[in-house]
């Protein structure tokens, strides 16, 4: 085969190859996917953004602020730790089940336990072996804590309860996810932000808001409007966090600037539903009598009620 | 192809203190790529173990390239595990709901009885057998005098739940006893159908079951 | 009697085999497309780095010049960045992938009327798209900002320049193609396509959610990999053992490196994404894949040492090979680096850091604007037929931009560490991770400024020598013009350019 069309078939190849793992199979996989109909909340998931959002979203890409923020919450594989604070009226089985998930435990005189059993019982382990071995404890009659060990920086930082997923951004267009955090991760800024006139602060001068934060001034957004001797500024002039207008001007946001507020009130990703369950960790007791069954977890309902940040 | 030798002598350049790649003019020969050696057999076999090391990797992080899987590292079972349970089976929501109400007393919340005075449900042989026939008779009818579970006697009076309980609770009940995984139980469910032929075809007995009488019933039809 | 023949027998047999043509022709042929071209992208390094400085000064002055809604951060970061992309990087790529083939090829470089053409629109493309990122009409996307009414223009430029390169490719004398020449229609045949395809499916017809941001990463990834990289790395295999005189040690090392990083490197976008919405097969497919390109690497790194083993004096007389050098090293740290920040459990630490615009920057000026300036300093004397008129500028330009990307690679690089390991620690407010990565970042002030000010030299020095072409080239003329006005009865002498 001669040298050219060989070079040519082969970077063909190579290029098409990527282009099918990378974009068209996660297509196959992910491409249909439609707004789901949450039942708890009634709603289908992602809900479309109000109107004014919605133009909000492109004052968001007109004005690059994808450059400096993020739009996407990281999460760490789910490990657990284990801790048995009683063996209960059952030790027996209790033991037995210890001894199963800990070899090194089985020899151990029955006397001096539960007081010998280290805490945790199981450490660092994934969280649905963590989950298998509380519920064989519980049924055992024993008491355990379970604990996460470790959800991620971003969600102890408060920058959202659970990671994102694809089904977040299906009513995006464009996806502007952000590749560099210069500024704090915007994927849950409206349930941590509620109030519409501090983030128009925010966008005339983040000094205002945060002394030393070195996020742009949009004072393009505003417009500065002559008052009359004696008039009070109209109801949506900028006020609050120390802000002084010049003597005799009021400044109002223009209606880009409400739009990008009210888009970026709209920005949450907190909805729990089939991919994105994070267990809430609790302590499970079994005393006799009462159900042992009922799972650790919350149960469907509490979808409707997402745990707090 | 002979190999060359790979570093031959520069040419003679016209050397003007720096600037002769600056000026045109004679310039040196155009590149060449000499056949010195060969792509060494060691850094295939390297390339080979970083290829496998590759696979492992896709293996352990990819998640079982599940679509519902978006943490490197987790499977679809650690993202199912965390689904909290829906109880989407409504004839075991209402076995459940039977069991706590009825059975749970003695036969104790985790299904494992009482030593010495009721068997254990649990793992136990009378409860995993192929059918439910035998399990049936006894929720109906009671049970009374020595049995062995598991190889354990005990001896003690099961009330009869005929006139308490309808056939759908009955059957919501033993497949909720025989399907309760947490209990180690895997075993096949009821219907309510089965339930109803065995209620008619003993009608008239009134009275509980003995171990001995039950061993002679078969497990399923 | 002898007659001179009518019909001379020619010296040789005619045969099917073409011969080289000589070097002079070939530069001839490549003069005035490649020049235009060579002019645009000096425009636009100049443009581009003026851009770049200002962005960089608003990182951290953020009140400057707040008032213009067209200089914001968020609006003169892409302006930069597709200023030194499409408008330096790819004119100059092209120039050099046209003037190298027909080199290589042996052949003279045909369509030079097209090739102006399309550099003109181009050009035009470009200007449009970055009138309209200031004006706020982004399309979006990072590396995808060009308007749709820009990047067709862009596309149509390109289907107009590029194919005379592999015709002449298809003219070449020796059926075997060099290093050099594999890189460069690597990198012809794969822009189009990319650039084609990731426009059509996040700006056109756009896919559904975050499979624009997947299409993205795979573009961003095979941009810089396979048509920056690719066109630096020409550069140096080109430049590098043509300078030292010295062959590459190896064909068939560098047959494994080429297929090795085209396969993997390819393969490697989606770990831009790590830890992103996407499922988790798709950064542990790239992860490995990216891992795997430190084979490219090391066969990049062999091949090219072992032609300057012991040259040190010839580094020290030529610009050109200096260039090249600090390129090909420069390579080698992206693609280490790179290789390692592949790893999910390292981008656990650097993802959303400083070191991804490191590192995107690094290839961007580090490996193609070096390798390119240099090629660049190469070609445009042999194109005039003059030499630099300020040769002490290219010096002072090389020392320039060696400053501007140590320094710059060095600041994001270290500094990415620090700012992932504040972000990693939730007890720091988000303020205080800002306070620490700020002055990593606001070295990258220093290092545009530098590399603005090596683009200035090279501007000059390129009109200056404009200015004695045209001046040369018009002399004769003006002389026939002054000869011919008073010396009506003398005969004007024959003017020869």
């Amino acid at each position: 085969m001669k040298h050219g069309p060989l070079l040519f078939l082969g970077v063909l190849s190579t290029v098409l190859a990527s282009w099918l793992i990378g974009v068209v199979a996660p297509h196959f996989q992910i491409g249909s996917e439609e707004p789901i109909l949450l039942e708890d909340l009634g709603v289908n998931y992602p809900v479309d953004r109000p109107g004014e959002a919605k133009q909000g979203a492109e004052v968001y890409r007109a004005q690059g602020c994808h450059y400096c923020h993020t739009r996407q919450v990281r999460q760490e594989p789910l490990i657990a730790d284990l801790t048995v604070t009683d063996l209960g009226t059952n030790a027996v089985e209790a033991r037995a089940v210890v001894a199963s998930l800990r070899r090194d435990l089985a020899g151990v005189d029955g006397s001096r336990l539960p007081a010998e059993l280290p805490r945790p019982l199981l450490a660092g382990v994934p969280y649905a072996a963590a989950e298998a071995a509380l519920r064989r404890l519980t049924n055992a009659g024993a008491r355990v804590e379970l604990k996460l060990a470790n959800l991620g920086a971003d969600i102890a930082r408060g920058w959202g309860p659970r990671r994102t997923v694809a089904r977040d951004y299906l009513r995006d267009r464009p996806v502007l996810l952000g590749q560099v955090r210069y500024g704090p991760d915007l994927a849950n800024l409206g349930a941590r932000q509620t109030n519409a006139m501090r983030l128009l602060l925010k966008l005339y001068n983040p000094r205002l808001e945060m002394p030393g934060s070195t996020m742009p001034r949009y004072p393009y957004l505003f417009e500065e409007r002559r008052l009359r001797p004696g008039q009070a500024p109209s109801p949506e002039a900028l006020s609050g966090l120390g802000f002084v207008p010049p003597p005799g001007v009021e400044v109002v946001p223009k209606p880009e600037a409400q739009q990008l507020v009210a888009y970026l009130l709209s920005l949450r990703a907190d909805t729990l539903f089939y991919e994105t369950f994070v267990p809430r960790p609790s302590a499970a007791a079994a005393p006799a009598g009462v159900a042992t069954n009922t799972p650790a977890v919350p149960s469907a309902g509490a979808a409707a009620s997402p745990p707090q940040p | 192809m002979t190999p060359e030798s790979p570093t031959p002598a520069p040419r003679d350049l016209p050397s003007a203190g720096g600037v002769n790649d600056l000026v045109p003019g004679p310039e040196p020969a155009e590149p060449r790529v000499a056949t010195h050696f060969y792509t060494p057999t060691w850094l295939v076999a390297v390339f080979g173990v970083f290829l496998f090391w590759g696979t492992m990797y896709v293996d352990r992080h990819g998640g079982g390239f599940h679509p519902m899987v978006f943490t490197p590292g987790e499977m679809l079972a650690d993202v199912e595990a965390r689904v909290p349970r829906s109880e989407a089976d409504a004839l075991l929501a209402r076995g459940r709901t039977v069991y706590n109400g009825y059975c749970s007393a003695c036969h104790q919340p985790n299904g494992r009885g009482l030593p010495g005075q009721f068997p254990p449900l649990a793992g136990s042989d009378w409860v995993l057998t192929e059918g439910p026939n035998r399990m049936i008779r006894i929720v109906l009818d009671g049970l009374q005098g020595p049995i062995t579970v598991n190889g354990v006697e005990f001896n003690n009076v099961m009330l009869p739940w005929r006139d308490q309980l309808s056939n759908e609770d009955i059957a919501a009940v033993i497949s909720f006893v025989r399907g309760n995984k947490d209990w180690g139980n895997n075993a096949g469910p009821a219907t309510p159908a089965q339930v109803k032929a065995i209620r008619e075809a003993t009608a008239s007995r009134g009275r509980n079951w003995t171990a001995a009488e039950l061993l002679a019933v078969p497990v399923k039809d | 009697m002898s007659v001179p023949e009518a019909n001379p027998v020619p010296a040789s047999a005619p045969s099917a085999v073409p011969t080289r043509a000589p070097l002079e022709a070939i530069d001839r042929s490549c003069r005035w497309p490649v020049l235009v071209l060579v002019l645009l992208a000096a425009g636009w390094l100049v443009t581009g780095g003026l851009l770049a400085v200002l962005a960089a000064v608003k990182l951290h002055a953020p009140g400057l010049l707040a008032q213009h809604a067209w200089l914001t951060y968020g609006r003169v970061q892409p302006a930069a960045w597709n200023a030194l992309v499409f408008g330096f990087a790819s004119l100059a790529g092209l120039a050099l992938a046209l003037w190298m083939t027909a080199r290589l090829s042996g052949a003279p470089l045909r369509g030079g009327g097209f090739i102006i053409l399309g550099a003109l629109v181009w050009h035009l493309g470009l200007k449009l798209g970055l009138l309209g990122i200031l004006a706020g009409e982004s399309a979006g996307l990072e590396g995808l900002e060009l308007p749709p009414y820009a990047s067709p223009l862009l596309l149509l430029g390109y289907l107009l320049m590029a194919p005379w390169a592999l015709l002449t490719f298809a003219r070449r004398v020796e059926p075997e193609a060099y290093v050099a020449q594999w890189h460069l229609l690597a990198a012809l045949l794969v822009f189009p396509w990319v650039f084609a395809t990731a426009h059509l499916a996040v700006v056109f017809l756009p896919l559904r959610g975050v499979l624009q941001a997947a299409a993205q990463a795979w573009y961003l990834q095979n941009l810089q990999l396979l048509w920056l990289g690719f066109l630096g790395l020409a550069a140096v295999f080109y430049f590098v053992p043509k300078l030292t005189g010295a062959a590459l040690p190896s064909r068939s090392l560098a047959l494994f490196g080429f297929w090795t990083l085209l396969g993997f490197g390819s393969l490697a976008g989606m770990t831009r994404y790590a830890g992103g919405p996407f499922p988790a097969w798709m950064t542990s497919v790239a992860a490995p894949a990216g891992v795997l390109t430190l084979f490219g690497v090391y066969a990049v790194a062999v091949n090219v040492g072992g032609a300057l083993g012991g040259q040190g004096a010839r580094l020290r007389e030529s610009v050109v090979l200096r260039f090249a050098v600090l390129a090909w090293m420069v390579f080698l740290v992206v693609g280490v680096v790179g290789a390692v920040n592949s790893l999910i459990a390292v981008r656990r630490l650097t993802q959303f850091t400083l070191i991804t615009p490191g590192l995107d920057q690094l290839t961007l000026l580090g490996v193609c604007g070096l390798a390119l300036l240099g090629a660049l300093y190469f070609m445009v004397p042999r194109l005039l037929g003059l030499p630099w008129p300020a040769p002490a500028l290219a010096r002072a330009h090389f020392y320039l931009a060696a400053a501007a990307v140590l320094v710059l690679g060095g600041a994001f690089l270290v500094g990415g560490l620090v700012h992932g390991a504040a972000l990693n620690d939730p007890e720091t407010g988000f303020i205080q991770v800002v306070k620490r990565y700020l002055p990593f970042a606001s070295t990258g002030t220093l290092a545009h400024l530098l590399w603005l000010a090596g683009a200035v030299l090279f501007a000059l020095n390129l009109l200056l020598a404009l200015v004695r072409y045209f001046r040369q080239a018009a002399q004769p003329v003006l002389a026939a013009w002054t000869a011919a006005a008073p010396a009506v009865a003398a005969q004007p002498a024959e003017v020869k350019p």
